[in-house]
């Protein structure tokens, strides 16, 4: 049986853990690439507490996601996600997240909490856009 | 020994598949396109009534990525930032629709050529990253 749109949403966002943020920086738009966790209905990834990233979202925290994306030239199924971030003190993903990723226990490391407001995944060639709830 | 600008043209030529961000009113939005190069002016085609169109009409500040790949996460990428600008020479605009048709074989509505001047280019993932103003 194949699988529907809904489990390969969260096939990618389990499994996916590199995506691209956007964020608004001060009416001008910035990207870049970043590692994400989905833990609960949200998407975490750390960051430096001094980062261009923190600042954007402090400012404003819409962001818009995209994950799923492998391999040069073939567009592969990903997920445009909608969302609002922002810094949260989360201790329980902060630690999970820190076992993950030790490099990143030293530092001033912040954890951007990422709301997801509306997800769409989208197959080859961006083509056949579908609409997810996953809740 | 290869300079920065010698570094990133090498990028921008071996790879034509990138994200671009826009915004839209204060919203961030990207997406996946591909584009094509004369030097460091990045072009890339679009559909005339979809969204990053408006967007750009709007605020034509975009925000490119490129040249990241999952196969080899340490190769050199791209983080350019860019206005969108017209084309103004005819032999280049036709240069370009014709690499985008060899690239898109379905056509659906009227296709838009966009170009994009960068304004600055930083080199990521080659030691600390390094910035190309132009």
């Amino acid at each position: 049986m194949s699988k529907s749109n809904k489990e390969i949403a969260l096939q990618i966002l389990n499994e996916n853990s590199i995506g691209v943020m956007a964020t608004n920086n001060n009416g001008v738009p910035n990207s870049r690439y970043m590692t994400f966790d989905y833990v609960e209905s949200k998407l975490y990834t750390v960051a430096q507490e001094d980062s261009e990233v923190v600042r954007e979202i402090t400012e404003y925290g819409g962001t818009h996601i995209l994950l799923g994306y492998e391999g040069e030239g073939i567009l592969e199924t990903f997920l445009e996600i909608e969302g609002n971030a922002a810094t949260t003190l989360n201790d329980v993903v902060k630690q999970q997240l820190l076992e993950k990723y030790p490099e990143h226990a030293d530092g001033n490391f912040v954890l951007i909490q990422v709301t997801p407001t509306r997800m769409r995944i989208m197959n080859k060639n961006g083509k056949n856009q579908e609409e997810i709830q996953l809740y | 020994m290869e300079t920065l600008k010698e570094k990133v043209l090498s990028i921008i030529k071996d790879h034509k598949i990138g994200t671009m961000a826009t915004l839209n009113g204060r919203h961030p939005y990207v997406r996946y396109m591909t584009f094509t190069n004369e030097n460091f002016t990045l072009y890339a085609t679009t559909t005339e009534d979809s969204q990053k169109v408006y967007d750009l009409n709007e605020n034509p500040y975009t925000h490119i990525l490129l040249g990241y790949t999952k196969e080899d996460l340490h190769a050199p990428y791209l983080e350019i930032t860019a206005k969108l600008s017209e084309v103004k020479d005819d032999t280049l605009k036709l240069k370009i629709t014709n690499f985008f048709k060899d690239v898109f074989t379905s056509e659906n509505g009227d296709m838009v050529t966009l170009q994009f001047d960068p304004i600055t280019i930083k080199l990521m993932n080659d030691g600390e990253p390094q910035e190309l103003k132009l």
